[in-house]
């Protein structure tokens, strides 16, 4: 109850804060029961006042009492309720001012009281509905661990079911295998076995068919036999010729004969099919030649040196190839030679071709610079102008047309005038041709001029269409790059957001570390711990410490308020920081009350739920 | 198109004579010799037993009739009616008979392939050749008919002999690299010898005709293999259709494969035609069909299609002889097509492009097909099912005929004549002739087919 009472008191002498102190001290390390009791039992004793002070004076005893309230008053620092008195053996008299004083004095710090009681109770609640949700995340961040851990149990039997039957299939296959090479070797043996039987069977067959060779035909029998009318001559009209070595080395003769004859044909089919090779071959090089020497000359004016030599034997190859007989020969230096100049000038080709293609990609590149678009603009314009000058002139011409067909007309209503004009005429006739035939000129080259124009433009148009495309791809590839680094980055970011959580945590023990010595009088910033109390409270082990370190945070606010800390920003960096250390370590162990690898989970869970606190 | 009246026939016995001149048929155990273009009799053979197999000799003045049953060979003269010739294998048996040739000399296999006896027409000498191979393909000869190669089976492994068919002297004798040899083919110009392996092994080796290998190819392992040879008339090619489903193309001059032409059951080249054949109504069926008919829109519609699926065949996994595999194949006398059945797509026949080496045309047709056979003169093939219709395709289009008459004519196979204007039909008990329109008009009969491709 003292305490509340200088708690409000900001005016009070040092003596009060003394006391305060004191008091403050000697309740520092109740227990939360004792703390829960001296602010429950406040309201009761404050109802209960009016009867026990009704019970406390009657009229006998006015004097003891007002003694004895003296005395109270005067333990709490209240003046006396007696007037000083004069002399030492006179009895004191009552003081009626002083009493009134205290009185009022005391009903203004009872409405204090029941003010700071009612603003303790509120905070109690709030604390208290505070801890409710604490509790109930608590209870389900311990559920969610629970579950997580059966989870976690549950995938643990299924891998190990995995394994189980991987195993069981493993010993399958091997068994399979052993099966399959049985086997093999069954059909292994089994073949030779069945190969082994059929020869001996075969033999014996062979045995049999000779011996019934031998009845068939040693019976002489008569049936088996031909009967002729007359025989008839052979097909090529010769008569056959007797069997002797000589016939035998003629159809030996023969056949290589008709072998060589075929391979001959053979050949002779290679050497056309070969010759129309190197036919194209040649064309392919003529026409290769042909392609680079008029490209030569340009690069070789623009300084080239490499290329340049090698054109230059591309021509010494040319001037080999006008020997043509060299071509017929088809020995083994002629076609090294074919196939080695084939291959230069192919290279060169392709180097040709490449250097082609970065100039283009180069012209597209400078293409997308201002310069060409502004000239597309100069072409539309000077297209315009150039129509509308077509145009112009085409005008003149007509209004010349009907100027010289009036004239004309005139002419033939008077001959005579006609006759005069005539002369006058033909000159301006001769003139108008003249101009004409300018004029015509000046279309067709307007016209020429217009059509390399819009060609000029269509091509532009064209590369332009193609460097947006180029630059399309380009753009999606960069896109695609940048996609996946970003995917990367975010995936780094999670990482790191999820480091970070790890570090919050460990910003939290660290935060709840002078929480624990404040009993020290090390005082820290007093909001920043009751907010850092929220979160830290997933980590506290049990209610009851929690609610001590809710006391603790209660009187310090207390204190905080009380001295304006002269001491506060000059604590000793290097004793505390031992001494945290050593708390983390001893800390670590009892917050975390149970297995290392369940913390984790459920710290994420606690902080996805405290994002979603109101 | 026109046809002739329908004949007799049995065991599907009807063959042209190589000069083009004759037609001769076997009824029961008569041979009927036909002039081709009146079709009328102009001999009438009658050999002692039901007639198994007839050929004509090469110069087209002999026929032989072959009758295994009781292991006889009648031969025939066109120019000398009275001429006649038996050859009696006795007790030995007989289950196979051919000409050489020169059309002067006889084959004739023995039972049990014991050996082959060699009957001259010439002179009295009779020539034996010990160990022919029982197998597919075992003799062959070359174009030319200079030579005859001959599989043999001496001491439990392959060999080939080339005989020189003038005088039967053996040229060459050399064992083959193969399991159990199936069959060889001459390449058309007579210097390569095809050989490939039972259908267990994939193996195809190329001989020269002095008896060096030239090559050995092998596809894969471990899986049924090859089904199918044909050589290209050019003797540019050679193709294999295996097991697979595959057709491989072998070039003549590193025998290495060029290009494989899978059968799939769906076309998915956009480029690809495919003439479906639809049912029309009976009424409408006399006389002639073009088949991608506009009602039907089969043609058309596959063409816009990307997709075009084909009927396919399950084969039965746990039987010999599975129906699966490219089990025929021809190419056009122009080299220019190979035409394909793949057994597990029965209804279907392929045409490939060998130019480009892609697939052309896919034929699908209602009933599987039975053969098919290019025309000699140019790139036409005719396609039978074992119905009543015959069908046509040509680079400009497709067609189907029905064939006219009383009753069905179901056709089981087709011979071509050599000039590529007439066909013979042969069904179970009948055959009749099929002339196709000269040039100016077939230009036109195509040309309304094609409008559709």
């Amino acid at each position: 109850m003292g305490e509340w009472m200088t708690v409000t008191d900001p005016d009070l002498s040092s003596e009060s804060k003394n006391i305060c102190q004191y008091t403050s001290e000697t309740k520092m390390s109740p227990s939360s029961l004792y703390s829960q009791q001296v602010l429950c039992s406040s309201i009761p004793l404050s109802k209960n006042v009016h009867s026990f002070f009704s019970a406390f004076c009657t009229e006998e005893n006015i004097e003891q009492s007002i003694s004895y309230l003296d005395q109270e008053l005067t333990t709490f620092g209240f003046p006396s309720l007696y007037e000083e008195s004069k002399g030492k053996d006179t009895k004191r008299e009552l003081n009626i001012v002083a009493v009134l004083n205290c009185m009022n004095e005391l009903l203004v710090l009872q409405r204090k009281n029941l003010l700071a009681q009612e603003n303790v109770e509120t905070q109690n609640l709030k604390l208290g509905s505070d801890m409710d949700h604490l509790q109930n995340c608590y209870a389900k961040l311990k559920e969610q661990l629970e579950t997580s851990r059966r989870e976690m149990i549950g995938l643990q039997e299924r891998d190990r079911q995995l394994q189980c039957k991987n195993r069981n299939l493993h010993q399958l296959l091997k068994n399979e295998k052993d099966e399959v090479q049985k086997l093999q070797n069954i059909i292994a043996s089994r073949a030779t076995q069945y190969n082994h039987d059929m020869k001996r069977k075969e033999r014996e067959y062979n045995k049999l068919k000779e011996r019934l060779h031998q009845l068939v035909m040693n019976k002489k029998d008569k049936k088996i036999a031909m009967e002729v009318l007359n025989y008839v001559g052979r097909a090529d009209g010769k008569r056959g010729s007797w069997r002797t070595g000589k016939t035998e080395a003629r159809n030996e003769d023969e056949m290589y004969k008709i072998l060589l004859n075929d391979y001959e044909y053979r050949q002779k089919q290679i050497l056309m099919e070969n010759a129309e090779l190197k036919k194209v071959l040649q064309q392919m090089k003529k026409e290769m030649i042909s392609l680079l020497s008029p490209q030569k000359q340009k690069p070789r004016e623009r300084a080239d040196d490499s290329t340049g030599t090698v054109l230059s034997d591309a021509e010494e190859d040319a001037g080999e190839l006008s020997r043509e007989s060299l071509w017929d020969l088809s020995c083994e230096t002629v076609r090294e030679q074919l196939t080695n100049s084939i291959r230069k000038q192919w290279r060169i080709l392709k180097s040709h071709v490449e250097k082609l293609d970065n100039q283009v990609s180069k012209v597209h590149l400078e293409g997308f610079n201002d310069e060409d678009v502004i000239s597309r603009q100069d072409h539309e314009q000077e297209t315009e102008k150039l129509e509308l000058e077509i145009q112009q002139c085409k005008e003149m011409i007509k209004t010349q047309q009907q100027l010289l067909q009036q004239q004309l007309a005139t002419a033939c209503d008077d001959d005579t005038t006609s006759l005069l004009r005539d002369c006058y005429l033909l000159e301006e006739k001769e003139r108008l041709k003249e101009e004409w035939s300018l004029f015509k000129e000046q279309k067709k080259n307007f016209e020429k001029e217009r059509r390399s124009f819009t060609d000029a433009a269509i091509r532009l148009g064209l590369e332009r269409k193609a460097f947006e495309e180029e630059r399309a791809s380009w753009l999606k590839q960069q896109f695609l790059n940048m996609t996946t680094f970003d995917h990367q980055n975010s995936e780094n970011m999670k990482l790191f957001s999820a480091f970070s959580g790890s570090s919050d945590r460990d910003s939290l023990t660290v935060h709840s570390r002078p929480r624990q010595k404040k009993p020290h009088g090390v005082s820290n910033g007093s909001p920043v711990c009751t907010s850092k109390l929220t979160k830290s409270l997933p980590a506290s082990p049990s209610t009851s410490d929690f609610c001590q370190t809710r006391s603790c945070a209660s009187e310090h606010s207390s204190i905080n308020v009380l001295n304006i800390t002269p001491e506060e920003p000059k604590p000793n960096p290097v004793g505390r920081e031992g001494t945290n250390q050593k708390w983390s370590m001893a800390s670590r162990p009892g917050s975390q009350e149970g297995c290392y690898s369940g913390c984790s989970s459920t710290y994420r869970n606690s902080h996805v739920e405290k994002d979603d606190l109101p | 198109m026109n046809f002739s009246e329908v004949f007799k026939l049995s065991s599907l016995l009807c063959k042209f004579s190589p000069d083009g001149k004759y037609l001769a048929s076997c009824v029961q155990y008569r041979l009927v010799i036909r002039d081709v273009n009146t079709l009328q009799i102009l001999q009438l053979y009658t050999c002692l037993d039901q007639i198994q197999h007839i050929e004509w000799s090469a110069d087209s003045l002999f026929i032989l009739c072959a009758m295994y049953k009781r292991g006889l060979v009648q031969v025939w003269s066109l120019e000398q009616p009275e001429w006649h010739c038996r050859i009696d294998e006795g007790s030995a048996g007989l289950v196979a008979s051919c000409w050489s040739p020169d059309g002067r000399h006889i084959l004739n296999t023995t039972e049990f392939h014991l050996r082959i006896t060699v009957w001259s027409l010439c002179t009295k000498s009779v020539s034996y050749i010990k160990y022919p191979k029982a197998c597919q393909q075992g003799i062959a000869f070359t174009r030319d008919g200079r030579y005859m190669a001959l599989a043999e089976r001496r001491d439990c492994k392959d060999h080939v002999s080339i005989f020189v068919c003038s005088d039967w002297q053996l040229l060459r004798h050399f064992d083959t690299e193969t399991q159990d040899l199936a069959g060889i083919e001459w390449a058309p110009n007579g210097c390569v010898l095809a050989v490939w392996d039972t259908c267990l092994e994939y193996k195809v080796l190329l001989y020269s005709l002095d008896g060096r290998l030239l090559s050995a190819y092998c596809a894969y392992e471990w899986s049924l293999g090859v089904k199918s040879v044909a050589w290209s008339p050019s003797s540019q090619f050679l193709a294999v259709g295996s097991y697979d489903g595959k057709v491989r193309i072998l070039n003549h001059v590193t025998w290495k494969m060029i290009t494989e032409f899978g059968h799939p059951a769906t076309v998915n080249n956009p480029k690809t035609v495919v003439y479906k054949e639809a049912e029309k109504n009976p009424q409408l069926a006399l006389g002639r069909l073009a088949f991608p008919a506009p009602r039907a829109a089969a043609s058309p519609a596959s063409n816009t299609e990307s997709k075009f699926s084909l009927q396919t065949l399950k084969p039965i996994a746990d039987r010999a002889n599975p129906k699966i595999g490219v089990g025929a194949l021809a190419f056009s006398p122009d080299n220019y097509f190979l035409a394909t059945r793949s057994d597990s797509v029965p209804n279907a026949v392929w045409i490939w492009d060998i130019q480009k080496l892609r697939l052309f045309v896919v034929l699908e047709q209602l009933s599987p097909v039975r053969s098919f056979q290019w025309d000699p003169q140019q790139p036409r093939l005719a396609i039978c099912t074992g119905g009543s219709k015959v069908y046509l395709w040509s680079p400009a289009g497709c067609l189907s005929v029905q064939v006219p008459g009383e009753g069905d004519f179901q056709v089981l196979s087709l011979c071509w004549h050599f000039s590529g204007d007439s066909m013979a039909l042969l069904s179970k008990d009948h055959f009749c002739l099929c002339f196709l329109e000269t040039e100016e008009r077939v230009g036109t009969a195509f040309g309304r087919p094609g409008d559709h491709t």
